[in-house]
């Protein structure tokens, strides 16, 4: 085919001249995101303790107060993995491209071309609404990043940039966080509400010319 | 526009056959449930018809009727401003629309009952979920042959010529195997034609045990009537230790013959088409099926090859692009592999020698799992099977000798339009995809990988992934920047 045999080129790559993913580029989110979940662990701990103190104490066994102490030490144990998981979260603002570093253990750089997003998700929960903060997912046909923890100006900001960039109209945009007491997701068309004016530069400088 | 002198004109409302009211008719009782439909019919005529049944029965039938006839005459269809249209229902009027370029494929399907009528089932399938979007019964042949014209999966009446490679390959090829292909069937170069023999020979060397979902059925008959049946009363002592494989060999015998019929069955005159920048794959004895994929769309094309192919050249080939399937051929032998996939516009195979291998702590890595796993099983399972839990330490064995082959064998390579990955454990496998139709790349390193300096990448795209882990970290960092770069470049509509 013609189409075809146009594309079959296999030239030689200059790996050397890309443009890379530097990793002093990479900015932290917010770890204060993950409170909402370091509370609820903690009060779900202390409550199975009390739970199987009260049990031990009713019927004798101490196998409730050993299952309620190995509960509350694993919920413990959880939270303090998702405080230091969340420290661990960065995210990197390109050009053509948004990237997400995580991982406690296993460490994965994520990465999403403008090009290939379908559409963008703001979404603020109650303790990220109390916090001031905001998630901002960004899906493709392929992989989804969402990148937790962000001020809310930088996320709208960031929702603005990603758009205007993918050349989304207003219904691709998805904004949860807008919708007025709501934590869940619902659609609307105010996309263009919150982006500022295309002239004007977004509050970063993108690290990559 | 296909074996056909009318002129349909798919601006105007298209309706589907008459016979869609008789198949809305037989829908709804199936919705209703056919083994309730039996039943009633078998209470109806073991009791008679009374007084009351004389009368309820004409009013189901005329709701019935009446219901199909008017869901038949409110399900439209047309192609307006670029976009194709649904309108249905009765009471509330739904309005489907869908732009004619993200149609990702279009099937048309004919079953024997469509066969008996003159009509055929029309897919449409988009990027929107894994499911097909739209789905229209009973459309006649003409009506169905417009609309894949329009949606573009056909090519200018002039004829557009493929690569010289595909068009020399075609001339040689025959094109007339199936007296039932209609004339639409031999539009465009023929890239694949398998006759009679190549479909045995790809039943015979193919895993047969799909072919067995055939006896489930049965199974669960004989489940319910076996102790009715005068089957021998046979004692432990009567039992002879070559019946063992004696049935193994009948129960896998039955399983190639099935196979051999089902590949006859779904496959006869397997023809592939290309046309212009499309891809049409026709197969079927009763039910004929036709599938269209614009082979601009395609992201990832795999060939797969088991032991016996290998021995008699022969592989399956898959393309797959967005949406609810795949465009597979089974039985292609070298030249038909590397025909449909620069069709496809991908490197053939022949051109992609990777070379580059990946790091032999893959092995150490899967067999410490193994290790771990095994001792774990056989832990619990001594306490259920005593001794015979040491059974779990095959695992281990087994695990050294698949990740030492997989560390031998598998290769991989980026060129500057293609991601290559190769492997072979029992089955020789391979992935290839255009690095321009990535939507997503990961860099992940576990702490194993991490103390080696060796990462894993996964390339994404919408219709697959490819994954490479224990690279040198410079290489997947490499090659994720490379995959990016080629995005960015990126100037094709693909989706």
């Amino acid at each position: 085919m013609d189409a075809s045999a146009e594309k079959l080129s296999n030239e030689p790559i200059d790996v050397e001249g890309l443009p890379r993913l530097r990793a002093e580029a990479f900015v932290s989110v917010e770890p204060r995101h993950v409170l909402g979940t370091i509370v609820g662990c903690m009060v779900a701990a202390g409550g199975l303790l009390v739970g199987g103190i009260v049990l031990n104490n009713r019927t004798g066994r101490p196998a409730f107060l050993a299952a309620g102490i190995a509960a509350a030490a694993a919920l413990t144990l959880s939270a303090l993995v998702s405080l230091l998981a969340a420290r661990r979260i960065s995210y990197q603002v390109r050009e053509h491209d948004l990237s997400l570093r995580s991982g406690l253990i296993t460490r994965t750089e994520a990465t999403v071309p403008y090009r290939r997003v379908q559409h963008v998700y703001l979404s603020r929960g109650l303790v990220e609404r109390s916090l001031g903060l905001a998630s901002l997912s960004v899906n493709s046909a392929g992989p989804d990043i969402t990148v937790p923890g962000l001020p809310v100006d930088v996320a709208t900001s960031l929702r603005a940039w990603i758009v205007e960039r993918t050349g989304l109209d207003a219904d691709a945009v998805v904004d949860a966080a807008a919708a007025p007491g709501s934590g869940g997701a619902e659609t609307t068309e105010d996309g263009q509400d919150t982006a500022p004016d295309s002239d004007s530069a977004p509050p970063w400088a993108p690290p990559m010319s | 526009m296909g074996a056909t002198d009318v002129v349909i004109d798919l601006r105007e409302p298209q309706r589907q056959s008459r016979w869609a009211i008789a198949f809305v008719a037989f829908r709804v009782v199936r919705s209703i449930g056919t083994v309730q439909a039996v039943v009633a019919a078998f209470f109806i005529l073991t009791r008679g018809l009374d007084g009351r049944l004389l009368i309820v029965l004409p009013v189901i039938a005329l709701l019935l009727v009446t219901g199909s006839v008017l869901s038949w005459w409110r399900f439209t269809f047309h192609v307006v401003d670029g976009e194709f249209v649904v309108r249905s229902g009765v009471i509330s009027v739904n309005r489907l629309s869908v732009p004619i370029a993200r149609i990702q494929s279009i099937s048309i399907e004919q079953e024997l009952l469509h066969r008996l009528v003159g009509t055929v089932r029309v897919s449409l399938d988009t990027a929107g979920s894994e499911q097909t979007e739209f789905r229209i019964d009973a459309v006649p042949r003409a009506v169905a042959d417009e609309l894949r014209r329009v949606t573009g999966r056909t090519a200018p009446t002039d004829g557009a010529v493929a690569s010289d490679t595909i068009t020399a390959a075609a001339a040689a090829t025959p094109t007339s195997a199936d007296p039932s292909r209609t004339a639409d069937d031999a539009q465009g170069e023929v890239l694949i034609a398998h006759d009679l023999r190549r479909l045995v020979t790809a039943a015979l060397t193919s895993w047969p045990w799909a072919s067995l979902v055939v006896l489930a059925p049965l199974f669960a008959l004989l489940d319910q009537t076996g102790n009715d049946l005068p089957l021998p009363d046979i004692d432990a002592d009567q039992a002879r230790w070559w019946w063992v494989p004696l049935l193994v060999a009948g129960f896998v015998a039955v399983a190639v013959a099935l196979n051999v019929v089902r590949m006859i069955l779904q496959s006869w005159g397997l023809t592939v088409h290309a046309d212009h920048t499309t891809l049409r794959r026709s197969s079927g004895l009763f039910s004929r099926r036709m599938d269209s994929r614009d082979a601009t769309k395609v992201q990832i094309v795999s060939t797969g090859q088991n032991p016996l192919q290998r021995a008699f050249g022969l592989s399956t080939v898959t393309l797959s692009s967005i949406g609810d399937g795949s465009l597979e051929v089974i039985g292609c032998d070298a030249i038909e592999v590397d025909r449909f996939t620069q069709a496809a516009g991908s490197t053939p195979a022949a051109l992609l020698a990777p070379q580059r291998r990946i790091h032999p702590a893959q092995i150490f890595l899967a067999v410490r799992n193994a290790v771990v796993i095994a001792a774990l099983l056989g832990a619990i399972a001594a306490l259920i099977v005593g001794w015979w839990a040491a059974l779990a330490a095959l695992l281990v064995p087994v695990t050294y000798v698949r990740a030492r082959r997989h560390v031998e064998h598998f290769r991989w390579d980026a060129t500057s339009s293609e991601l290559v990955a190769r492997g072979r454990i029992v089955d020789d496998w391979s992935r290839q995809s255009l690095v321009r139709t990535t939507n997503g790349v990961r860099v992940t390193r576990s702490l194993f990988e991490r103390r080696r300096d060796l990462a894993r990448v996964r390339i994404d795209t919408a219709a697959g992934s490819i994954s490479i882990g224990m690279l040198p970290v410079e290489h997947a960092t490499a090659l994720r920047d490379h995959v990016l770069a080629a995005v960015l470049l990126d100037d094709d509509p693909w989706m």
